[in-house]
């Protein structure tokens, strides 16, 4: 319950963490991410803990880019950097050359960038800055696309064509993951230390989704501890999501009249 | 001409017309997608509500979300059960494994989506209410795995019978899209611009002076995400039902002729799109000179 129901929005402290800070931690983590794997593929739940940060670099780059009066356009921009990170990352599927699963990140975030120069420049929607932010958008969802297939592939050079089945699965996880926390936590008192905290938990339900695919895929190990760190996550991250909801709604009760 | 594809045909267009029933109720049990911009606007200008505020990026790219995820557990599961039970009791029991995970990721997000934008809402006072949360939860939960259902068993009928080329995720992705679409255009006006705004002249529209404007009282008590399937399953369901039914069946009917070689379903779809392009003619032109055009008040 909130300390001071006063109608106001409740103050967040000033923090803010610039979506830029938050893709170098996520390009950083993801990287070391897919070495992990590469290495131990047994230490998975490592790889697992370090692509979170590339879900909340997406989110951020979705409330970044709709906060300039967007509004229900959040899915049409979110689906566009999330398909042009899917579709970069399952195409470096087919290049035959060690690490190309990082090939395919790099292009997620040139063909992000061009694609948002056309927005900007040919369909003039004078956004500041989009180019770059539909950039992190596709090289984030790029980062994940790539873990996971590898992980479902056992080879991060994804040279396993095996997992066809499940890219579109992956395609629409990663594309809600990332353009819903801003989408549901719309409205006049939303801050970003909260949207973040959703994203991390729907980053983590994402994961647990694709643990539960992954028993189809990899050895059982991997696979439990894919579900396990996930679960874990989900369930620490959704207690840090309510207590931000129940410090900041302005009244919490079982039911009554409005 | 083979009966067991006549029968598919037949079974893929009656669980289409299911899944779209299934579908646009459960996206008004929760407001989601148009509506859910009133439902949004509704405490800035002083209603406060008793609605659901299920805001999940909209219904198309919602349930294309469910039902790959429905399609894709019931294809990795199939392939396990495919030993044990054969191949109809394998589908149809991965299928419900499948719609299971489906609804219970659905209903995680919508959870979320509600607390947060109510969370967002504080300036303008309106409470987070446990009973909005908890009471419509069972019912769009049993809507959204019985819709996410009938898509996988569609899927899986036209990857296994009538032959598609494609993966059953893939061709679940592309109906779980066309299905919220259909969902968010047909079936939410019944909802979105009747149901939310009862009190002005039926079929008036939603000019901007009026948005946010909705109805917050029922019959007796407040208007709640239950009572909404009670009136939108007299219509608004069925038409959205009607509307992916006529879909699914008329491409596979058009599939079980050969009389013009690989070209027939091609020709045949264009037939339909002009057929129906002069019904929806006629119909407009028989509205207006019935009713008038429209007038300026």
């Amino acid at each position: 319950m909130s300390a001071q129901p006063t109608g106001q929005p409740a103050a967040n402290n000033g923090k803010y963490t610039t979506t830029y800070t938050l893709f170098l931690i996520a390009i950083v983590c993801s990287t070391v991410a897919l070495m992990i794997f590469n290495a131990v593929p047994h230490a998975v739940f490592l790889s697992i803990i370090l692509i979170w940060p590339a879900f909340a670099s997406g989110a951020s780059a979705v409330k970044d880019i709709s906060s300039y009066g967007i509004g229900t356009g959040v899915a049409s921009i979110g689906m566009l950097g999330a398909g042009v990170g899917t579709i970069s990352a399952f195409s470096s599927i087919f290049i035959d050359i060690p690490f190309s699963a990082f090939i395919g990140i790099i292009a997620a975030f040139v063909i992000g960038f061009v694609t948002g120069l056309c927005a900007n420049k040919i369909i003039k929607m004078k956004i500041p800055r989009m180019e770059l932010k539909i950039a992190i958008m596709s090289a984030s969802a790029a980062m994940i696309a790539t873990l996971f297939v590898s992980i479902f592939s056992n080879n991060i050079d994804m040279l396993l064509t095996d997992v066809y089945i499940v890219l579109p699965l992956i395609f629409i996880a990663t594309a809600l993951a990332i353009i819903h926390p801003y989408n549901g936590s719309m409205g006049a008192g939303e801050n970003q230390p909260r949207t973040l905290k959703l994203a991390f938990a729907e980053a983590s339900l994402t994961t647990l989704l694709f643990g539960l695919i992954s028993l189809a895929y990899t050895d059982t190990i991997t696979s439990i501890e894919i579900l396990l760190v996930s679960g874990l996550g989900f369930v620490i991250f959704t207690t840090i999501f309510l207590r931000a909801i129940n410090a900041e709604i302005y009244k919490l009760e079982w039911s009554g009249v409005v | 001409m083979e009966p067991t594809i006549i029968f598919a045909v037949a079974l893929a267009g009656a669980l289409a017309i299911l899944a779209g029933i299934f579908e646009d109720l459960e996206s008004d049990t929760g407001s989601q997608s148009n509506p859910n911009s009133q439902v949004q606007l509704a405490p800035q200008i002083g209603h406060l509500h008793r609605y659901f505020n299920k805001a999940i990026s909209g219904e198309p790219p919602a349930y294309g979300f469910w039902s790959t995820t429905g399609a894709t557990v019931a294809v990795l599961l199939q392939t396990r059960f495919l030993s044990g039970f054969g191949e109809m009791h394998s589908v149809i029991l991965a299928s419900i494994f499948g719609a299971l995970v489906a609804a219970s990721i659905l209903s995680f997000y919508a959870i979320f989506a509600h607390i947060s934008r109510t969370a967002s809402m504080r300036p303008f006072k309106q409470p987070l209410q446990l009973d909005v949360i908890l009471s419509p939860l069972p019912l769009f939960f049993a809507y959204g795995f019985l819709a996410v259902l009938c898509v996988t068993l569609i899927s899986f009928i036209t990857n296994m019978v009538l032959l598609n080329p494609f993966p059953v995720p893939l061709i679940a992705l592309l109906f779980g899209i066309t299905l919220g679409t259909i969902g968010s255009s047909t079936g939410d006006i019944h909802y979105g611009s009747e149901r939310l705004y009862q009190t002005f002249i039926f079929g008036s529209g939603i000019p901007i002076s009026k948005q946010g404007d909705i109805d917050v009282k029922a019959e007796y008590g407040f208007r709640n995400s239950i009572d909404t399937p009670y009136f939108t399953s007299r219509f608004g369901g069925p038409v959205t039902g009607l509307c992916f039914g006529a879909i699914v069946f008329l491409d596979n009917w058009s599939r079980l002729f050969t009389f013009a070689g690989k070209w027939t379903p091609i020709l045949l779809g264009i037939i339909i799109i002009i057929l129906l392009f002069l019904i929806n003619l006629s119909i407009e032109i028989y509205t207006r000179n019935r009713f008038n055009e429209f007038t300026k008040e």
